[in-house]
């Protein structure tokens, strides 16, 4: 879906409409989107810095999430495929988020096809369709601000509205992506030394199938 | 066929009591009295369910306690005043045309007046138009038909089409509301205009004489197209300002949403303001996410664990080879270098030390591990002084190895 046109609500009335009004309706139309650290944060509104860039967004009130609809029987806003949109978030975050005892935003810039991989490995059947799934999710997660995806450079990075989860709900979240299959190394290492890493990496991984952080990461140092 | 004056002038009159009546009983449901014409349609439902129980009757008839019974939903004076009016007009009569006569039949032209009336309430003038041509096209091509029969049809088409054009007219000046519970006469106006067409060319063909009659027929036919459209035109600009769904029927909407541009589409949400897009993804969900998702392999079932936890098979084997290595000493010290030694000469001290060696000796026999043999013979000694009260002689020896 593309964005709406913004062209009437700011251009109609710029003198009657209060600054932080008009930003609030900006952010809820435009989702999330970005300004430069330099320019000045409209008051009344939830910001998320990387350092460069600034991103605005809605923010709920005391300090509540979506979350709490579910508590009021209140159904969330539809979704299609909601169980595969989170399935490929969680791959982009095993990737995006190396240091688990940090904040998962801003977290790193990774290339798409570790996320594909990723995914490729979580999910039962044709690895290709799976990827292809994945990357249309990319796409929708990047709409929704969810995720930072550049098509041009191929890499993705956590979007600025994961900086909303608080920090209290991302226990269960960290031991889920500890036990993740881990993103592939990268190419040039591959390259050195592929064989050896490979017959290393294969006796071990029927002895400890459960501990999946160990024995590849030997293999990969 | 009387050829006197006053016999035609008895026969004009019974021909037209004869016209007036089949009038009277037509109408007769629509009568609120002999007079006038209803203005309730529950009066109309009266006259239809005194009719429907009479088919039902059969040749008997019915009585007036029963004409009551089945119209008891209605008030009494409701229906006396209808069997009144029935009676009068004709549409209900006596079986004979006697005095305190009981029993009473049903009119047959009644019923399919009712009928037609009905249809005209149902669906309006355009359906009886579209029956009217059709069997206009079948009277057209029977060749019973005269030429008089011919010109009367048309004419009389002409006149409806005429009226209905203007009728038309009247609706397009008019309000946009009421303009619209009309409409259901414009839907369908180009299959009309076909029928009507096909049927003055029939009736031209057939009669070329005809031709002034057929002219005034497709002017009609013309200006009722003209009427129709120009009411439609003005329907659909007033649909596409007023968001009134209901202004066209569902099939115009429907070809319109897949025939529009984006843009035409987009337009009518012009000035609207939407959110973008934001899903909440919550932590949990996406953990519940991934647990809930197909795996790249099937869950393997756990092998059954004791509930009590483990003390630990590790610490077991680990002191085994200490286990070994004290049987390994204790056998040693029994042996003292040589390869066998008799049991009993092991087993001279007190019993309770006597019986933990003896039990030492036995796990040295036993361990897979360890040359050590222990060999018993079939006898049995019995020492009623010695500390073993009883004994099997055997050999604690040292195996091949």
């Amino acid at each position: 879906m593309s964005a709406p046109v913004p062209a009437p609500v700011p251009s109609s009335a710029p003198s009657s409409v209060p600054a932080e009004v008009l930003a609030r309706a900006r952010a809820r139309l435009l989702g999330a989107h970005s300004i430069a650290v330099s320019d000045p944060a409209p008051p009344g509104l939830v910001t998320a810095s990387d350092g460069s860039r600034v991103w605005l967004l809605s923010p709920w009130p005391d300090g509540a999430t979506p979350a709490v609809l579910e508590e009021y029987d209140i159904a969330p806003m539809p979704l299609d495929r909601p169980g595969q949109a989170r399935r490929v978030l969680a791959a982009a975050l095993r990737c995006c988020w190396p240091r688990l005892d940090e904040a998962p935003w801003p977290g790193e810039r990774v290339p798409v096809g570790d996320v594909l991989e990723v995914y490729a490995r979580m999910s039962r059947g044709d690895p290709e369709l799976a990827r292809r799934w994945a990357t249309g999710e990319l796409r929708r997660l990047h709409d929704t601000g969810w995720l930072l995806l550049d098509e041009e450079a191929a890499t993705v990075r956590p979007g600025p509205r994961i900086a909303l989860w608080p920090e209290d709900s991302l226990g269960s979240l960290r031991d889920l992506i500890r036990r993740l299959p881990r993103p592939p190394e990268p190419l040039p290492r591959v390259d050195e030394q592929a064989a050896p890493a490979d017959e290393r990496r294969e006796p071990d991984v029927p002895h400890e199938p459960q501990e999946q952080g160990g024995p590849v990461e030997d293999a990969g140092e | 066929m009387s050829p006197t004056n006053d016999a035609a002038s008895l026969d004009d009159v019974l021909v037209g009591e004869a016209v007036l009546g089949v009038y009277r009983q037509m109408f007769a449901a629509l009568a609120r009295d002999s007079g006038a014409v209803v203005d309730d349609p529950e009066m109309v439902d009266v006259a239809e369910t005194l009719l429907a129980a009479f088919a039902d009757a059969g040749e008997e008839g019915l009585s007036r306690e029963q004409m009551r019974y089945v119209c008891r939903r209605y008030p009494a004076e409701v229906f006396e005043n209808r069997l009144r009016v029935l009676k009068g007009l004709g549409a209900i009569r006596e079986v004979f045309p006697k005095p305190n006569q009981l029993r009473y039949r049903a009119s047959f032209t009644s019923v399919v007046g009712l009928m037609f009336i009905r249809r005209m309430m149902l669906d309006g003038g355009q359906s009886e138009m579209h029956r009217l041509l059709a069997l206009e096209q079948l009277n057209v091509a029977d060749p019973r038909m005269t030429v008089e029969q011919a010109r009367a049809g048309a004419e009389g088409l002409a006149r409806a089409f005429r009226l209905w054009s203007v009728e038309l007219v009247t609706l397009t000046n008019g309000t946009i509301e009421e303009l619209r519970e009309q409409a259901p006469k414009l839907w369908g106006t180009e299959e009309i205009l076909q029928r009507a067409e096909r049927l003055h060319g029939a009736i031209l063909r057939r009669w070329p004489q005809l031709d002034r009659t057929c002219t005034d027929l497709r002017a009609a036919i013309y200006a009722y197209g003209d009427a129709s459209r120009r009411a439609a035109a003005r329907l659909s600009d007033s649909a596409g300002t007023t968001r009134n769904l209901t202004l066209l029927p569902p099939e115009t909407w429907r070809t319109f949403a897949r025939t529009a541009s984006r843009e035409e589409l987009a337009a009518v949400l012009e000035g609207f303001v939407f959110d973008a897009p934001a899903p909440w993804h919550e932590p949990a969900a996406v953990v519940t996410a991934v647990q809930d998702g197909p795996r790249a392999t099937p869950p393997r079932p756990a092998p059954p664990r004791p509930s009590v936890p483990d003390p630990g098979l590790s610490e077991d084997a680990s002191s085994d080879d200490a286990a070994a290595e004290r049987l390994r000493v204790v056998a040693e010290q029994v042996l003292r270098g040589r390869d066998r030694v008799a049991v009993e000469e092991v087993l001279d001290q007190d019993w309770t030390a006597a019986r933990r060696l003896l039990a030492d000796l036995s796990s040295a026999h036993l361990h897979p591990e360890l040359p050590y043999r222990l060999v018993w013979s079939d006898g049995l000694d019995s020492r009623p002084d010695g500390s073993p009260t009883w004994l099997s002689p055997g050999v604690f020896e040292r195996t091949g190895t």
